[in-house]
């Protein structure tokens, strides 16, 4: 889990370095990532664990924070 | 109907002391009534029977991909449990106990499910976008078509027919897909009651002229029983006011010099400054006139203890093209990214080219590349969204070059800024990139003023042809149509718009402000809009309250 954690920090801080990804809980409400942002964000997770996030997890719930999305990549890791 | 009739004042306030005076679960019936009521009056038998047809086919083709799940499921289930007790025996451990599904069986189970509740979205997809196709662009695609078969000396000839298109058509089929699209991807479970959808998707303050509402948040609100709420009620009206303010005072005064400018730039051989002012005139009357009409949807929607989508947030404030999308027609914009380009961007196909260029081109633009392929096809699609006609697909690629692009070479521009020590947050830096996007945005709007696409590229070697500053101090802005005094009364009330503008950017509202003064004062401010509108507004000939420009589309 820490791994994962580590890995997803790397991906968001090179994406959008701006932003403090370990205290936000809103990046999606407060519109702070826009849709290229995660376009990006989400190849990159795809291709470093090894998943696919589809279009249907695309809801601000799972991408307002640095632990929601590790809770999408926990569970698309385990289907 | 035209919002500002006594016909529609008359129609609103039965519409409201009924909905108040009925018990609250009847409360949407009397919605529907007044949204069939509404649009029968405005659209006529024949739009009400498209409208129809869209209700049907989306409640019909939602209510079939929740019984797929449910049917799927149970069978899934029941083979599961069928084959336990053969492995186990009857008088095993799982006897009695809930039959779980594997995690293998889960997957097949959800990519069953999947492929056929696509099937049916496919089909009501196709369905009511051809509708809208065939209404909208059929005389555009078969006028084309027989200028290809002319040019190739073909004998085919295609018959154009104009169709009428029914009213809101673009905006409750767009709402509607909407909805259907996130049933298959099991966002929410469908609407079984006929009625209820029916509501959703001709609710009458959102069915002329937008915005494009989503289930999840209007839908609710729309079957709760709604109490009387004074202050709310407060609001709708002043907002109801501020949005005919808009239209009727600026929007239509605006109108005039866009009007004489645009419409008769080549007989009278206007060129420079002049049509340039003429475009940013062009760019307040269309805010005023749409913002001014969804202030009027939006107020008289909260009359009925609903709020719908905002559709604007001080679009003129945005230092990118892209933070314009952002806060212009903001439920279109919304529509197409969650609908067509994080389906594009997030596809196989872009995913493996994705790949493929990071090996080829370097990781950075393999990154960025698939997003600014896929925002290009979204602005073009929202370029036709517009009309048929070559000048909006003009329209769509001119916004997609600078969406795309600023993405594309973010870094060497902050390279540039970097070099010319250049202050991101910097006042005046942030004033000029407000001040570009405005000028860039006028500049795209040729495609909306002019006939063709042709006269689009006649307009622009216009605009540069001619350096006259002096046109802005001579005395020539009031020889287009308006005179001296209505021209500074223009200035004013664009700068009034401007400041509240402001006050909502920084997250407060002018009508909240209001509606929490002593009755007096209130009063006193209902009857100076009302007065204003009344003294200022434009009623010439040519006037027609109905003809919101947005409406067209």
């Amino acid at each position: 889990m820490e791994e994962n954690r580590q890995e997803l920090m790397e991906i968001l801080e090179e994406t959008r370095p701006d932003i403090d990804f370990e205290n936000e809980t809103a990046l999606i409400d407060k519109e702070m990532l826009d849709s290229f942002d995660i376009i990006s964000i989400v190849s990159e997770i795809n291709e470093a664990f090894d998943i696919s996030i589809n279009v249907n997890d695309l809801l601000p719930e799972n991408f307002n924070s640095v632990d929601a999305i590790l809770a999408l990549i926990a569970k698309l890791q385990e289907e | 109907m035209a919002f500002f009739s006594w016909q529609f004042i008359c129609f609103l306030i039965v519409a409201v002391t009924v909905y108040y005076l009925i018990p609250g679960r009847f409360q949407w019936i009397v919605l529907l009534i007044s949204s069939a009521w509404y649009y029968f009056v405005g659209g006529g038998p024949r739009a009400a029977i498209f409208v129809a047809v869209t209700v049907v086919t989306t409640w019909g083709g939602a209510c079939l991909m929740d019984s797929i799940q449910k049917k799927e499921e149970l069978k899934a289930l029941e083979a599961a449990a069928h084959s336990s007790p053969s492995e186990e025996g009857d008088s095993g451990p799982s006897a009695g106990k809930p039959v779980k599904l594997s995690r293998a069986q889960k997957k097949e189970l959800k990519a069953l499910v999947q492929k056929k509740k696509r099937l049916v979205l496919t089909l009501v997809l196709l369905l009511n976008f051809g509708i809208l196709g065939v209404l909208k662009y059929g005389s555009f695609v078969s006028t084309n078509l027989n200028s290809l078969f002319a040019r190739f000396h073909s004998g085919t000839q295609i018959p154009v027919v104009d169709f009428i298109l029914p009213l809101g058509i673009s905006f409750y089929t767009f709402q509607s897909m909407g909805y259907l699209i996130d049933v298959c991807r099991g966002k929410y479970r469908a609407e079984r009651n006929l009625f209820r959808l029916a509501l959703f998707t001709s609710y009458f303050p959102s069915i002329l002229q937008g915005p494009i509402n989503r289930y999840d948040e209007l839908a609710s609100q729309l079957y709760t029983p709604h109490r009387f709420d004074d202050r709310r009620f407060r609001e709708g009206i002043l907002r109801m006011l501020w949005g005919f303010f808009k239209k009727m005072v600026i929007a239509e005064r605006a109108s005039v010099i866009v009007n004489e400018v645009f419409g008769g730039f080549e007989q009278h051989r206007y060129a420079g400054f002049t049509i340039l002012v003429a475009a940013f005139f062009y760019g307040i009357q269309l805010y005023a006139d749409f913002a001014g009409g969804i202030d009027i949807v939006a107020g008289a929607s909260e009359l009925f203890g609903v709020s719908i989508r905002e559709n604007f947030r001080q679009p003129y404030m945005s230092r990118s093209i892209s933070e314009f999308w952002q806060r212009w027609h903001m439920s279109l914009g919304n529509w197409m990214r969650d609908y067509v380009f994080y389906p594009i961007a997030l596809s196989k196909p872009f995913a493996r080219m994705q790949k493929s260029l990071r090996k080829k081109i370097g990781p950075y633009f393999g990154k960025v590349f698939p997003s600014f392929l896929a925002s290009f096809i979204v602005f073009i699609l929202v370029g036709i969204w517009h009309g048929a006609n070559w000048k909006y697909v003009v329209y769509g690629i001119y916004h997609a070059t600078f969406v795309s692009t600023e993405t594309l070479f973010e870094k060497p521009y902050a390279d540039l800024r970097r070099f010319f020590h250049i202050r991101d947050e910097a006042a005046g830096w942030k004033l000029f990139q407000m001040v570009r996007t405005l000028f860039i945005v006028s500049i795209g709007r040729y495609c909306d003023v002019a006939p063709d696409a042709g006269t689009v590229f006649r307009l622009l070697r216009a605009t540069f042809s001619r350096f006259n500053p002096w046109i802005l101090f001579d005395g020539s802005l009031f020889t287009f149509g308006i005179d001296e005094r209505n021209f500074g009364l223009l200035i004013l009330l664009i700068i009034l718009v401007a400041a509240v503008d402001i006050i909502n950017e920084r997250g407060q509202t002018v009508r909240g402000i209001v509606a929490s003064q002593q009755l007096p004062f209130r009063w006193a401010v209902y009857l100076t809009a009302i007065a204003v509108i009344l003294v200022f507004g434009m009623y010439g000939p040519g006037f027609d309250m109905a003809s919101f420009i947005y409406a067209q589309f």
